[in-house]
């Protein structure tokens, strides 16, 4: 049998749903809506338990709003493709500050070292190929401090702390 | 009544009792396997995720089980078979690299489809189930098998959804499929329960029309129900209900004797005693579907 037809429309159509479970496209036809939005919400839900066990600490300084606030950030947006759990954590990190969702000082001391290491992408996280040096200030409760990392990569990283 | 473990004088020796490899498991794995564990039942093997691995640089955990006799499976989660397109070679070289970094008597995927489209959906996906898709699975199940030093197992999934256009049912399917590619099965019972459930059909039927003489090993899993449908999150216990569809599924094909059961947790996980016990649960139904009167 000739499947190269048949692969074809099954290309179209996985597509399709796939953008509304994870890319929040509407739904396709001749599908029941309702079951789409749960599906599109178990995957969210998968990914919201997957980013909560690999960042403890910033499920936890979100107390009970982690969920509902990673539903809102995650509806539209699909994870990133590279990059894992940390890409996705990068990008709601992002999200939360643009929605003016304080970040506590251990987030952002995190962060700067993921972002250290790695540069932020289109399609996500990518390990940096070129030397780079970054800052990040950082309120603590025993007042601001500055963080400044040199990174060369493959040979050297070291982060500076500047401040008390 | 600890007589469970008869390995067939076979070319294929069962698996005897197995658990899902996890960072978190890695411990209590490990004092299992050295016997340091007096309660625990003996473990026969590990299944690794496989894209979780870099075979040129094997946990020395995985290594050291390797040396301690227990065999190691890597399970796939990223081919994509169920996908429209081809599997990717690059993914497949490297489940045959691992495999035969860790010796494995086989290796395992699933007939489902995790991206389209340039997305992933970071959860495994059920293709329409129709005869054209049957064959476009059982393809490139065959494309990966080409590039593989061992059989490559299909796991059944649970879904959350049909396709409109399905016209087969599950174990319809998944036999065409098989039938198609000449593959074995990795059964989740757990999977097939999952499924039944939300479907409203009784498990055990659906259970025993599985292309069951195809079965490789058996995997055995919990979730939770949510706004009355059932989630495999593999957080929770094995359900009794599942073990229990273990005990029956041996009662009625007992030449199921020998293959191989494992438990999959994957979040929440419980005390070591509790992981102890629940092992020792299933291996008993094992035993008791093994032919004791």
């Amino acid at each position: 049998m000739n499947t190269s037809d048949t692969r074809a429309s099954l290309r179209v159509k996985q597509a399709e749903l796939m953008r509304a479970l994870v890319a929040g496209a509407p739904s396709p036809q001749g599908w029941n809506g309702a079951r789409v939005e749960l599906v599109a919400r178990t995957l969210r839900d998968k990914r919201a338990r997957t980013l909560a066990d690999h960042w403890p600490g910033l499920a936890r300084s979100l107390g009970s709003e982690f969920s509902s606030r990673f539903h809102m950030y995650a509806e539209g947006i699909c994870a990133p493709t590279v990059g894992g759990v940390d890409a996705d954590a990068m990008r709601f990190i992002g999200w939360l500050g643009r929605h003016g969702v304080e970040i506590s000082p251990a987030i952002v001391n995190r962060r700067f070292r993921v972002l250290l290491q790695n540069r932020l992408a289109s399609d996500g996280l990518r390990p940096r190929k070129l030397p780079a040096i970054k800052a990040c200030v950082l309120d603590g409760p025993h007042g601001r401090r500055v963080l400044i990392g040199v990174v060369l990569p493959g040979v050297f990283c070291r982060i500076l702390r500047v401040g008390r | 009544m600890r007589r469970m473990w008869r390995f067939a004088v076979t070319p294929k020796p069962g698996l005897g009792l197995g658990i899902g490899w996890r960072r978190e498991l890695a411990v209590l794995i490990d004092r299992i396997a050295c016997g340091d564990e007096p309660d625990a039942p003996r473990l026969g093997f590990v299944e690794i995720i496989a894209e979780d691995f870099d075979p040129r640089r094997l946990e020395p955990a995985i290594e050291r089980l390797m040396g301690l006799g227990v065999r190691v499976i890597p399970h796939g989660v990223g081919l994509s078979l169920g996908s429209a397109d081809r599997p990717d070679p690059r993914r497949i070289e490297h489940l045959a690299k691992l495999a035969e970094r860790v010796k494995a008597p086989l290796v395992s995927e699933h007939a489902a489809f995790v991206r389209a489209g340039g997305l992933e959906s970071g959860h495994l996906l059920p293709p329409p189930q129709t005869r054209e898709m049957a064959e476009i699975l059982a393809e490139n199940i065959r494309a990966a098998r080409s590039m593989l030093p061992v059989p490559l197992a299909i796991e059944n999934i649970s879904c959350l959804f049909d396709w409109p256009e399905s016209n087969l049912g599950e174990s319809e399917f998944l036999t065409l499929v098989l039938d198609r590619a000449d593959a074995p099965l990795l059964l989740d019972v757990e999977n097939v329960y999952a499924n039944a459930r939300n479907r409203g059909h009784p498990a055990i039927d659906r259970l025993l029309e599985m292309p069951l003489e195809r079965t490789a090993y058996v995997h055995l899993g919990g979730g939770v129900e949510v706004d009355g449908v059932y989630h495999d999150t593999h957080t929770e216990p094995v359900p009794q209900a599942v073990v229990s569809l273990l005990r029956r599924l041996g009662e009625a094909r007992p030449e199921l004797a020998e293959v191989g059961v494992m438990v999959e947790r994957d979040g929440q996980f419980p005390t070591f005693a509790a992981t102890i016990a629940e092992l020792s649960d299933v291996a008993r139904a094992m035993a008791r579907s093994g032919g004791e009167p």
